[in-house]
């Protein structure tokens, strides 16, 4: 435990000017997009969720969730707030103006634009959960590492990271919730809260799925943290009864209204699309890929010796969370491994800056290419400041097909084809610093001489 | 990490657990309390616990008694048709039994309960009784021979032009005899006239993938139903072109193309049909349970509206009633185009 860690110097206090810089700038950028852009399908499906519940249905008696039930439950916690405390009456309307934008024949293309203030009232609790996360990994660094500088870095590259305030700011994504959820277990287990900790990872892959990866890491991290198979049964049985009884509270009442098999549609949805043969390869190699790196940082963890398994428990976490987050193409799902990789950066390998960097702004792009024009919709319809028909037009032209291509999807395809490269570089550039063994030398020095963008390094022993 | 840092991922989780149980609750819990109330004199008041935009309309639906029991087909056996659509990803297909699934929710937390499924043979029964009143909803696409055969002699046209309702959603109707053994015997797209009186449908083929049917309506339909009623489908395959019926014998409402409209009600004798336009959608689901509801017929004419909002409260008005006028009816619901509570009152 790092004694600098209780109170660093004062620039480099939570509350200290740069930090507080960075916060304030964060902030404003976060709530000066928040009421002037917005991706119509999503916020269009939260407003849904509450609806559904509120007319008596649940969760899944009516069209419109397909997620697993804690993202229902934080909406519908957040709609019965609003309920009892505001007077947030209207969520949105069906413009008639609009209405070119659907006859375009993409689902994702809406005439219903939310409003302004249900927005935001989306937006807000998302930002508050980004500011969490932020604070709790420059505790984590500052921890870890006894530097406020250091720390105030990390909350930096995660606070300031542009896909990050995207998803909170104007797609009103929830991935940040299920990277806090994930980061709040693993702290829970650094500190021995068995329980707690179970409960709080079994709520985060109930939240994305991405978190349930981490279940090897942990179930070694437990057992290795106390002493082995014997001594660490109690500790592990203590975090299953934490996971079991979680997993009962959430989803006891889709059991009991037979509704719980319609949570698990949104993961197989996505493995079963009618996709082209191309793509179905690729989703699947992808898959395989992921998996192989997922089950391989259980291999090469489980064999560490219980001191090194103690500290570089984060680093294998961030390796699992990197391939989970790989698994699904999205320009969100980088979002539940990147305040581990800010970590990271700050504490082990600052040479992973730039690559941090093209995960977040391809991800960025990714999002503005698919939300596109339609993220004007909120402020054609309810402010005026652009025509319809505008909004209309410009989403057409991005429809117009070159060689059997709409011309967004080129942008698409560059971009996601650039963000992947990234993202499994970045596993490979953390596999390359984890992995000392003498025959895989050639693959890290590469691995490395790409990471320094054409730089050699020499191995280091860290 | 610190004691004091401890502490707050230990408060942060139970605050995190503190929200999943709020969520169950309101999700769960009847949390949401809602009424309304309606007099023949225009008087009305809504309830909600929470905050809720709310819309009361009064209706004059001329001579029509409103449907007050429905019956929803659906028979396995029998052959249907049904096209494949696209569905948001994670979303289950849209199947019959989903959407008729969907359909009993909805119509039951916009206060019409009295909704039943039968089969065929069931059906048969029910054109052979009393049809003033009643309705049925056929959205296989497929009329089950038991109560169909293509001709003008079918019990179901006999059962409409004694005062039934038939609400038709996918396909163009008429034009399918389904089957007992699974399957449909094509009797031509002209006997849509059977129903409507007039070739009048929109017929688009179907594509190889559901993204590419381009069949969009772009303007509303400016009478003020689907403002008051929060209409919401603008697909207009196999809906109906009015232009081709006689004046006074249809209503149409929701969205067009400038030729078909989203939704139509068509005089058939002393009943009528209902042609709701497009492929199964829930956008579709959601139009066909308002008008339900809300009891319109093609008679309907609507005579006043309020709209307003109801925080935790009562709010009370009153709606215009005129002097002359046909049957009555109040329908009430809260939320606009995002629904949860509906109710209606039928006067004389």
């Amino acid at each position: 435990m790092n004694e600098s860690a209780e109170k660093p110097a004062r620039d480099w206090r939570f509350v200290g000017k740069t930090c507080l810089a960075v916060l304030a700038i964060g902030l404003a950028i976060r709530l000066l997009l928040a009421p002037l852009l917005s991706y119509p399908f999503d916020i269009t499906y939260w407003g849904t969720i509450i609806q559904n519940a509120e007319s008596g249905n649940g969760l899944y008696g009516l069209s419109g969730y397909f997620y697993t039930p804690v993202w229902g439950y934080i909406l519908n916690a957040e709609g019965y707030l609003l309920n009892s405390l505001s007077t947030l009456d209207l969520f949105g309307i069906r413009f008639g103006d609009l209405l070119g934008i659907e006859a375009l024949g993409d689902v994702h293309y809406s005439a219903t634009v939310t409003t302004p203030v249900f927005n935001m009232a989306m937006k807000i609790p998302l930002v508050i959960v980004d500011t969490i996360v932020g604070y709790l990994v420059y505790r984590m660094v500052l921890e870890d590492t006894g530097d406020g500088r250091k720390a105030v870095m990390a909350f930096a590259l995660w606070y300031l990271c542009p896909v990050v305030i995207y998803m909170s700011g104007v797609q009103a994504q929830f991935d940040c919730i299920s990277a806090m959820l994930a980061l709040v277990s693993i702290i829970l287990f650094r500190k021995s809260h068995w329980f707690l900790g179970g409960a709080v990872f079994m709520v985060a892959a109930l939240t994305k799925f991405f978190p349930a990866f981490l279940i090897f890491i942990f179930i070694i991290y437990i057992i290795r943290r106390n002493g082995g198979l014997k001594t660490g049964a109690i500790p592990f049985m203590k975090a299953v009864a934490g996971a079991v009884i979680a997993f009962l509270v959430i989803y006891a009442p889709a059991f009991l209204d037979g509704t719980a098999a319609y949570s698990l549609s949104f993961i197989f949805g996505r493995a079963s699309d009618d996709k082209p043969l191309v793509s179905m390869l690729l989703f699947y190699l992808r898959l395989v890929f992921c998996v192989f790196v997922i089950l391989g940082a259980a291999y090469m963890y489980a064999r560490k010796s219980p001191e090194n398994a103690d500290r570089d428990f984060l680093r294998y976490c961030l390796l699992t969370l990197s391939a989970a987050g790989l698994m699904s193409s999205g320009p969100q799902y980088c979002i539940v491994f990147l305040p581990l990789l800010a970590y990271y950066i700050v504490a082990y390998d600052r040479k992973m800056t730039p690559w941090f960097a093209i995960i977040a702004f391809t991800g960025l792009f990714s999002a503005l290419i698919n939300n596109s024009f339609t993220l004007l919709s909120m402020a054609s319809a309810y402010y005026g400041w652009i025509d319809p028909q505008t909004v209309i037009d410009l989403t057409t032209w991005q429809d117009n097909v070159l060689f059997g291509w709409r011309y967004q999807s080129f942008l698409i395809v560059a971009d996601e084809t650039v963000m992947t490269i990234a993202m499994v570089l970045n596993i490979g550039f953390q596999w390359a610093e984890l992995d000392k063994s003498y025959k895989a030398r050639k693959l890290r020095a590469l691995l490395r001489y790409l990471k320094n963008f054409g730089r050699h390094e020499h191995e280091s022993t860290q | 990490m610190r004691a004091r840092s401890e502490l707050l991922v230990i408060v942060l989780a139970l605050a995190v657990a503190a929200v999943i149980l709020v969520g169950e609750f309101a999700v769960y819990g009847n949390a949401y309390h809602y009424d309304a109330d309606a007099d023949a004199d225009g008087n009305y008041a809504v309830t909600s616990s929470g905050t809720d935009v709310y819309d009361a309309t009064l209706f004059d639906n001329g001579s029509f008694e409103a449907v007050d029991e429905l019956y929803i087909y659906r028979d396995g056996d029998y052959g249907s048709v049904v096209n494949k659509v696209e569905v948001e990803v994670g979303a289950p297909e849209m199947t019959q039994s989903y959407y008729i699934g969907q359909l009993e929710n909805n119509l039951d937390y916009l206060g019409f309960d009295n909704h039943k499924r039968v089969n065929a043979e069931a059906l048969e029964t029910i054109v052979s009784g009393d049809a003033t009143g009643k309705g049925i909803v056929i959205i296989a696409g497929a009329i089950p021979s038991t109560v169909y055969d293509g001709t003008a002699d079918s019990p179901i046209l006999s059962w409409i032009a004694n005062g039934g309702t038939l609400y038709w959603a996918g396909g163009i109707i008429g034009q399918y005899v389904a089957n007992p053994e699974g399957t449909v015997e094509d009797v031509g797209q002209d006997k849509q006239s059977l129903f409507l009186g007039s070739e009048c449908c929109n017929y688009m083929e179907q594509p190889k993938f559901p993204s590419m049917l381009k069949d969009f309506a772009l303007d509303v339909i400016d009478n003020g139903f689907r403002d008051d009623l929060s209409l919401k489908s603008d697909h207009v395959i196999y809906a109906v072109d009015t232009s081709k019926l006689a004046d006074g014998t249809y209503l149409s409402m929701g969205y067009t193309d400038g030729t078909y409209s989203s939704i139509a009600f068509v005089e058939h004798g002393k009943g009528q049909v209902c042609v709701l336009g497009g492929n199964y959608s829930n956008n579709q689901r959601m139009d066909m349970c308002q008008i339900v509801a809300a009891g319109l017929c093609w008679q309907s004419r609507i005579l006043d509206h309020v709209d307003g909002s109801v925080t935790r409260d009562t709010q009370e008005g009153r709606l215009d009633v005129p002097e002359a006028h046909g049957n009555l009816s109040v329908y009430i619901y809260l939320g606009g185009y995002y629904s949860v509570y509906g109710e209606r009152f039928l006067f004389e």
